[in-house]
């Protein structure tokens, strides 16, 4: 890239012997840089946030996931043109020493043309990452009342889940069994301070508020083991207050479920 | 690098210009403080308004009817109107009307005060019961401390009026303390009109 | 200290013994007396009960803080304004420092360069507590099941390196280069109200004791965010917290009164709105927003505090109040209080861009707008910060689309900054670094943001380490870059000699490589689902932490270098010309030191300070002493040489 450097159009003013690099149109080799950069970038945003987010065990946290590997590759281009002007301005226009350079850049003072077109693509960005996502958000509330969903009281306290299936004779639990393709809707609340009830793999996530009670629903569609975590410092063991959750078949919950002890109440 | 104030080697910078400048910082402290009192009153209504497991009002809560608050806004608004008064008469360098009116405009906002403070010290509710009683008592003790602030500011004044360091020409201090006032009668009428507001 | 030749015969010498010589030591000593007696009176009295505890500190606290004030000649003014005797003109010049070498730098001193010194040193002693803290973080999760420290001090270290950090970078550019450049830079000889300047710096100084008091009353175990109900159970500690706050939020309030003012009503002559330099907006609009923000802090933490010490349930949901109102205070501050940080920074980048790209600013009604539509937005954002809270999931859309749309006017800025680079002649030098980090930082700290406002990514993102990544790469990458970049381009005015460059280099890149290292690693484990403000995590999430934990030791030699570099510059630097970098606006058109009242005669502005290469090209170098170029006045008046030296 260097080479754009050292030659230059005739209307070059003479005096100093490095015609000063502006006087070449700059636009190849940053066109230049921002392809590299958007190679390099594109197979980062397609794979890397989706396979660290990991396996997805709802159809809500895929949603998620492609709705962040669609947003990396929305800003792969904006990423990569900001920074490409950025890297040939390093390379391409730098001045060194300890005078300053002469005043010999031409004055740009603003271009309708190019701030009109940046805003017009700014705003339609803009427009884009809302309308996707409140096309994500939508299915959210629907997929609870598709079926008759499960209810599932969850109460946090300091620092422990514990768990009730009201619609299974009151049962009880300190760990949470869901069965599998079966909507679930979650009553969350607190006994004491707010902690936030997060199911990692089914982008669940909900404030665990005290005399309030929040909803929260999803359909796991994968039989496994799930992490709980509690995403709100809540006190002294906020880092331990962490369980799983175990999504077994239909028969399997229904006898797991029949084994608990029911609340006194 | 030490400088001098300007006043000494430049002159007496113009009042006009002085009086502009503190103008505008006397109304962004209002704003700043009116943020403060909004706050109080957001508080007053959002808690009103979850009336969290229905605990805005205990079960055996009494509370505290709305005409004490207007009394006391209203108090609050007339020694605003005696400031005024007397700042009116600086205007036409009349420094006894000053005086006399920022005394009067004194003597309120203690009276106002005291009012206040009795109220705050004959709840009939318990002040550890209930959010409604918590935002009620928050509101009416800012409004204490607004008057005592105004008690501190009309002091100066007065005891300057007597000084006699007031004109025509220069009054900007009487002007800005003027213009804290009529916030205060605002808040005050705003803390009545809030806790007017009782049931949910 | 030669150039007061002027102020000395204009004085005369009067007897200044009318203001006693109090300084920061009496200063202690007075409050130390204070808070003694206050803490012996309050435990006599108050001690009883489930609040006596809290009582008693919080009014010990506050005895403190006004003895310290008292001490330090803050309540002179007042006092003596209520007495109708008024300081004299000669206490005032003591009061601005006069004639008192260094001993000037450790009293309630009036003189606006004095008050900006103040502030730098103290902004860079808090992130040097904040950034051990931080060493000490990142220490003890640098493997999962670390016993560095227990989980009780864990929390307390975090919320305390969130509090320090977050009070170093509010006041990080408008305190020091607020202070002590703006008056210069828009041609006036100090600020509208200088007592008011140093008090908001003292009030500072009386709340930083109150805060490191809170290590040693049990600390808190709430972050920097103190949600209630939490806060109600915490230790003592959280009324030193509380405190703090509110002190800090009265302190900002007439900082942010006293530099709008100043910036609205003291312009000079000539110097309209089109012309006034950006840094001036940003660091105006920041302040302005802060008026407005930080007293809802206030009220928020008033409230906190009515109810450790006299038992209200504001917070308390058994008894009809709600945690959520807690949150509504705290973002409805929280989230203006972001761009409070960001804004004064990156105006300070668009003010030194143009200087090192030799060009106009590119778009200033583009970096206006920019700054105008972010401040406006950022009133109507603040709960982004609780789409999983439950409160209303109904608004949970509108937000968003508030959210989404900061996006453009940020974007504008870019544009600006970008604009400003391109085909320019980029003068390589320390202060213009800022540039480049920060446009590689704070686009990653933006597109992570753009996540963020998602309300479905929100649900799997919402207090994890992405978020705490995302936050650090703009208030980090973006505005720590940009003072940094501050720093280095105005302290050949502050302090006479120029910031060594090589070792200013080295420890800023080091900084920059160490910060992307750390966040981009935290970025990982967020991703991966491990929680914000945890003390331990699962074994899942080694790899992640062990990069961010070497990645913040890289951080901390780096900054460890550039504060070397700072001090030593600071010390024996080579001395500074009036202007090392032929920048054209006010501040580099005095001589350094700056004189008395920056300016003999106040110069008349004809045009703005971008004209770089506007046929101004004649004479651009070397380092101009005598620019006449944006400040004609009728007479050759504005740029008076050295003055009396
Ligand atoms: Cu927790
Ligand atoms: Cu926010």
């Amino acid at each position: 890239m260097t080479d754009t450097l050292t030659t230059a159009p005739a209307d070059a003013p003479g005096g100093p012997p490095t015609v000063p690099a502006w006087k070449r149109a700059p636009i190849a080799p940053i066109l230049g840089i921002f392809v590299v950069l958007c190679a390099l970038l594109t197979p980062f945003a397609l794979f890397v946030p989706a396979h660290l987010m990991g396996d997805a065990a709802s159809a809500h946290m895929r949603g998620i996931e492609s709705t962040v590997t669609a947003f990396s590759l929305a800003s792969v281009p904006v990423a990569a043109l900001v920074w490409a002007v950025t890297i040939y301005s390093i390379i391409g226009w730098r001045h060194r020493g300890s005078e300053p350079p002469a005043e010999e850049a031409p004055p740009l003072r603003g271009n309708t043309v190019v701030q009109v077109v940046w805003l017009v693509l700014s705003s339609v960005l803009c427009l884009f990452l809302l309308i996707w996502g409140l096309a994500v958000l939508r299915p959210t509330p629907s997929a609870a009342s598709a079926g008759q969903p499960l209810m599932v009281e969850v109460t946090g306290q300091q620092w422990t889940w514990s768990f009730g299936y009201p619609d299974n004779g009151n049962a009880t639990a300190d760990r949470l069994v869901l069965p599998v393709n079966q909507p679930v809707q979650f009553r969350v609340t607190s006994k004491d301070v707010i902690h936030s009830f997060w199911i990692v793999q089914m982008g669940v996530k909900v404030d665990a508020n005290p005399g309030e009670t929040t909803l929260a629903s999803v359909t796991p569609d994968r039989i496994g083991t799930f992490d709980i975590r509690c995403a709100e410092l809540c006190g002294l063991y906020h880092a331990y207050m962490q369980t799983t959750v175990q999504v077994v078949s239909a028969d399997q919950f229904a006898s797991w479920v029949q084994a608990q002890p029911r609340a006194t109440s | 690098m030490s400088t001098a104030t300007v006043t000494l080697t430049h002159g007496p910078e113009e009042l006009g210009e002085v009086r502009g400048r503190q103008r505008l910082a006397v109304l962004l402290l209002i704003a700043a403080d009116a943020a403060f009192v909004l706050s109080l009153v957001f508080t007053y209504f959002y808690l009103r308004a979850l009336d969290t497991e229905g605990g805005w009002i205990p079960q055996d809560g009494r509370t505290v009817g709305p005409t004490a608050g207007w009394v006391i806004a209203g108090v609050a608004v007339l020694s605003a109107v005696a400031y005024r008064w007397g700042e009116l008469g600086i205007r036409g360098g009349r420094r006894g009307r000053l005086l006399a009116g920022s005394s009067a405009a004194l003597l309120l906002v203690l009276a106002d005060a005291a009012l206040q403070t009795i109220q705050l010290g004959n709840l009939p509710m318990p002040t550890t019961d209930g959010a409604y009683a918590s935002s009620f008592i928050v509101l009416a003790g800012y409004h204490l401390v607004h008057l005592v602030m105004t008690a501190v500011f009309g002091i100066g004044i007065c005891n300057r009026a007597r000084l006699g360091r007031f004109s025509a020409a220069n009054h900007s201090h009487v002007e800005m303390v003027g213009l804290w006032w009529i916030w205060v009668a605002v808040s005050a009428l705003l803390t009545a009109f809030t806790t007017s507001f009782v049931g949910t | 200290m030669v150039d007061t030749a002027v102020a000395e015969t204009a004085i005369g010498r009067e007897p200044r013994r009318r203001v006693p010589r109090l300084n920061v030591l009496t200063g202690v000593v007075c409050g130390l007396i204070l808070a003694g007696a206050g803490w012996g009176v309050s435990s006599w009295l108050l001690s009883a009960g489930d609040y006596g505890a809290d009582r008693v500190v919080s009014i010990t606290m506050v005895c403190w803080a006004v003895g310290f004030l008292v001490g330090v000649g803050a309540l002179a003014g007042p006092i003596r304004w209520l007495l109708g005797r008024d300081l004299s003109v000669a206490d005032e010049h003591v009061l601005a420092g006069k004639d008192q070498g260094v001993g000037r730098y450790f009293r309630f001193t009036t003189d606006h360069k004095v008050v900006g010194v103040q502030y730098l040193v103290l902004s860079m002693t808090l992130f040097g507590v904040g950034g051990l803290l931080a060493m000490l973080i990142r220490t003890q999760l640098i493997r999962p099941g670390a016993r560095f420290v227990s989980p009780q001090t864990y929390n307390t270290i975090v919320g305390m390196h969130g509090i320090i950090m977050i009070i170093g970078t509010i006041i990080m550019v408008s305190g020091p280069f607020g202070n002590f450049i703006l008056p210069i830079m828009i041609g006036a000889r100090d600020m509208a109200f200088p007592r008011l300047n140093a008090l908001s710096f003292w009030l500072i100084c009386a709340a930083v004791p109150v805060l490191l008091a809170t290590f040693f009353f049990g600390g808190i175990p709430t972050g920097w965010s103190v949600y209630a109900p939490l806060s109600d159970q915490a230790p003592a500690g959280m009324d030193c917290f509380l405190i703090t706050i509110i002190i800090f939020a009265i302190s900002s309030g007439i900082a942010g009164v006293n530099i709008t003012t100043t910036a609205v009503k003291m312009r000079a002559r000539g110097m309209t709105w089109t012309r006034t330099p950006i840094f001036v907006f940003g660091t105006v609009s920041s302040v302005a927003l802060g008026v407005i923000a930080f007293p809802m802090f206030m009220a928020a933490m008033v409230l906190e505090g009515l109810n450790r010490t006299t038992g209200t349930v504001f917070y308390d949901a058994a008894h009809g109040g709600s945690a959520w109102l807690y949150a509504h205070l705290f973002w409805l501050m929280g989230h203006p209080e972001v761009y409070v940080i960001l804004l004064p920074a990156f105006a300070a980048v668009l003010e030194l861009t143009p200087v090192f790209a030799r060009k106009p600013l590119f778009s200033f009604l583009g970096a206006v707008t920019g700054i105008a539509g972010i401040i406006g937005l950022s009133m109507f954002v603040w709960a982004h910060h609780m789409f999983i809270s439950g409160w209303a999931p109904a608004l949970d859309g509108p937000f968003m689309l508030t959210t989404e749309l900061i996006s453009i006017p940020t974007g504008l800025l870019i544009l600006v900054l970008l604009g400003t680079l391109w085909r320019g002649t980029v003068w390589m030098r320390l202060p213009v670094m800022a540039t480049f980090a920060m446009l590689w930082n704070f686009i990653i700290g933006g597109i992570t943001g753009i996540y963020l406002s998602d309300v479905p990514v929100d649900q799997a993102m919402h207090g994890s380490m992405f978020v705490t990544a995302h936050f650090h790469f703009t208030l980090m990458g973006g505005a720590l870059t940009g003072f940094a970049g501050a720093l280095a381009y105005w302290f050949p005015k502050m302090t006479g000699r120029m910031l060594d460059e090589r070792l200013g280099m080295i420890g800023f890149w080091i900084i920059q490589i160490g910060f992307n290292v750390t966040f981009l690693g935290m970025f990982a484990v967020g991703l991966a689902g491990q929680p914000r403000r945890v003390a331990d995590y699962p074994s899942l999430f080694a790899t992640g932490n062990l990069v961010s934990s070497i990645g913040a030791y890289i951080i901390g030699s780096g900054a460890l270098i550039y504060l070397y570099a700072v001090v030593h510059s600071w010390r024996h630097g080579r001395r500074a010309p009036g202007n090392p970098w032929g920048a054209k606006t006010l501040e580099w058109q005095v001589p350094t030191p700056v004189p008395l009242e920056n300016f003999t005669v106040l110069p008349v502005v004809t045009s703005d300070f971008y004209g770089y290469g506007e046929g101004g090209s004649a004479a651009p170098t070397p380092a101009p002493r005598r620019i006449a170029a944006p400040v004609p006045s009728g007479a050759a008046a504005t740029t008076q040489e050295g003055g009396t030296a």
